[in-house]
């Protein structure tokens, strides 16, 4: 199996004028391709913190990234962008949709970044949208979805582009359990038939059981 | 890298989330191009190719004299009199043609034999090479000849308006009498107007100067200006080469010692006048035209800054979508150029603003706004035409685009690298 997220000796320091938080201390962990694992503690341990450190969206105060065997603290502004556009997938907690664009647009965020030409985006877009049942909604903005509905296009958001790695942070936090089930059944999908690797963070015991691993953390440290 | 169309429809979602931001932005645009608009209308008007000073980058000008008696007697200064018209300007190599222009063109009387009604043209009392050096265009007839200076005839050119007002229409014009200055003089010739802003070419009716009754009746000054055409391959170098060489051996017959200032001037040089000058007609370094373009900075630049508080407050609640867009792969140089270009559609939209709200500002001060930096206000009484070319030209546009982009650049660069500087998560985190 290739190690595809590779952490090592990771300190995420947070200083504010009262207290200096240790998000993270010594963190070491290693995801292989494929894998489909769950992050999962209490609240204020660091399961956001970690992942935004996998999804180069953060950098650590100490210890090495390794993303696809390549190291993370090299790289400039340009070549992190980059990468976070090959290589990754966010589904956020939140969705964290762009308002003032409809639904295929935000859908085809990514690829704007990779000069795919317009067509092209379209219809990896409606692909993407008609994998999470979404086709007849193209031309709705976010304001006009429910809350599962807005999910699914920040999942279609996240697989557009082809990234290796899915990373989703409480992608049913927001949601009901039934459109949480739909979610999960998505991801699974994209775990067992397109083979990507996902690392999820969620508080839902049964969910978790159901990925190949779970990585508890208490206080910033890896318990298991 | 984003598409056009989406820039575009950024920039509009922009006017509808923040309207009144947006709107306060775009007038506050408006109004620092409509100065500087404003002031490049002036300039263009008084320097680019307009008709009929279509080649105002060969014309040079001769008008003040200084006349010292050798024996230190006396001196005295005005212009050019008859005789040094003729000494002076007579066989210029450098030259295509030399108009020559008595300052007598005050309100003339016009009549038509056999009518009571008395009008005024502004006249221009001048040589046939006058219509050699300023294109004007003949709607009807011819202008006059040099016989007809040599013989001092009483013959007039008209302008089109002119020639309406008097006849009805320009054809009708031509073989008419008229009585200019109650003295019997035929019409031969009807030109289409110039404006009254460019006063060295402009008037109503034309004449020969020798039409005025004692015309050559001279002191060591006199009343006559010369405007040159330099001939093609020529410099106003050369010109004042051979200028000074006629007065020298002029001079060197007479009682009186003639200085002219280092003229002809070129007429960048004869527009800025003393701004561009000193007292002796020496160049002043060639900055004049730099320091205008340091006031049209500052003209931007302290709006600018004030319209660069706008932009913040408008990039601060569009930080959640940056962050978004970082997160799947867009760059900060590649969001710089959005966030730059989506402002610059706001701005053009400004400018676009501003260089109309400029025209409807000359039109209605045009009769005071172009002599606003003139050491002498001309006495015409006609309101000055603005035409299509003053206004519609390239040069202006051009202007337009280069004063949209520096104010684009000066008030959003900063806040919008600032603001893409700011950290993904935290960005993310406050849109929640
Ligand atoms: N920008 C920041 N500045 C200071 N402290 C921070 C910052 N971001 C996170 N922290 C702290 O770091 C710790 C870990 O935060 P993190 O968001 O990773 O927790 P989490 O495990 O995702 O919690 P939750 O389950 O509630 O989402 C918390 O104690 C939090 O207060
Ligand atoms: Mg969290």
């Amino acid at each position: 199996m290739n190690t595809i997220i590779s952490l090592t000796g990771i300190n995420k320091l947070y200083r504010t004028k009262e207290i200096e938080t240790l998000a993270l201390e010594n963190v070491n962990l290693s995801i292989n391709e494929g894998e489909f694992v769950s992050v999962m503690g209490p609240s204020g341990c660091g399961k956001s913190t970690l992942l935004n450190i996998i999804g180069l969206l953060d950098r650590p105060t100490s210890g090495t990234v390794k993303i696809d065997g390549v190291e993370a603290s090299a790289m400039s502004d340009r070549s992190l962008a980059r990468f976070r556009n090959n290589e990754l997938g966010f589904v956020f907690q939140n969705f964290h949709l762009i308002n003032s664009l409809n639904v295929i647009d935000n859908v085809e965020i990514p690829l704007l970044y990779r000069n795919t030409p317009a067509k092209r985006r379209r219809e990896l877009a409606m692909k993407v949208l008609e994998r999470v049942g979404l086709a007849h909604r193209i031309n709705h903005y976010p304001s006009q979805l429910s809350g599962g509905q807005c999910q699914r296009v920040a999942i279609a958001r996240a697989i557009v582009g082809n990234p290796k790695i899915i990373l989703a942070d409480e992608p049913t936090g927001n949601l009901d359990s039934k459109m949480g089930a739909e979610i999960m059944e998505i991801l699974h999908s994209l775990n067992t038939d397109d083979h990507r690797t996902i690392v999820m963070v969620t508080h839902n015991e049964n969910q978790a059981k159901l990925t190949n691993r779970i990585i508890r953390f208490f206080d910033g440290r890896q318990v298991q | 890298m984003i598409t056009t169309k989406q820039l575009i429809r950024s920039a509009l979602t922009q006017i509808k989330t923040a309207p009144l931001n947006t709107a306060l932005y775009i007038s506050g645009v408006a109004l620092a191009v409509t100065t500087v608009m404003v002031l490049s209308i002036i300039y263009h008007v008084k320097l680019s190719p307009i008709y009929p000073e279509n080649n105002r980058d060969r014309m040079a000008y001769l008008q003040q004299v200084r006349a010292t008696k050798k024996d230190g007697s006396g001196m005295s200064q005005y212009y050019m009199s008859h005789t040094l018209v003729k000494n002076w300007l007579s066989d210029l190599k450098s030259a295509d043609a030399v108009a020559v222009i008595s300052d007598s063109d005050q309100p003339a009387t016009i009549m038509i034999p056999g009518q009571e009604i008395l009008y005024n043209a502004v006249t221009k009392f001048t040589n046939p090479d006058f219509f050699k050096v300023y294109d004007y265009e003949f709607i009807a007839g011819v202008p006059f000849s040099p016989d007809d200076i040599a013989a001092g005839r009483n013959v007039a050119v008209l302008n089109q308006n002119k020639a309406d007002e008097l006849f009805g229409n320009a054809e009708a014009s031509i073989g008419r009498e008229i009585e200019v200055n109650f003295k019997s003089t035929k019409v031969i010739g009807v030109v289409k107007p110039g404006s009254a802003i460019s006063a060295n070419s402009f008037g109503e009716a034309f004449l020969p100067y020798t039409a005025i009754p004692g015309y050559d009746k001279d002191g060591d000054v006199g009343p006559y200006i010369a405007v040159f055409l330099i001939k093609p391959g020529k410099t106003i170098d050369d010109l004042k080469a051979e200028i000074s060489e006629h007065i020298r051996k002029s001079d060197s017959t007479i009682d009186v010692t003639h200085y002219i200032f280092n003229q002809p001037y070129t007429h960048y040089e004869q527009t800025f006048g003393s701004a561009y000058v000193d007292e002796d007609g020496n160049a002043k370094d060639a900055k004049t035209l730099g320091y205008y373009a340091i006031v049209a900075l500052i003209l931007l630049l302290v709006p600018a800054m004030n319209l660069s508080g706008l932009i913040i407050g408008g990039i601060n609640r569009r930080s959640g979508e940056i962050a978004i867009r970082k997160s799947f792969g867009a760059s900060r140089s590649g969001l710089l150029w959005q966030l730059m270009v989506e402002n610059f559609i706001l701005t053009l939209l400004g400018a676009i603003a501003g260089l109309f709200l400029s025209y409807v500002a000359v039109y209605f001060s045009r009769q005071w706004i172009f002599t606003i930096s003139d050491s002498w206000v001309n006495a015409y009484d006609s309101v000055p035409e603005l035409s299509p070319e003053m206004l519609l030209s390239p040069t202006l546009f051009a202007i337009v685009l280069i004063a949209a982009l520096i104010l684009n650049i000066a008030s959003s660069l900063i806040p919008s690298w600032w603001t893409l500087r700011h950290p993904i998560v935290q960005s993310l985190n406050e849109k929640r």
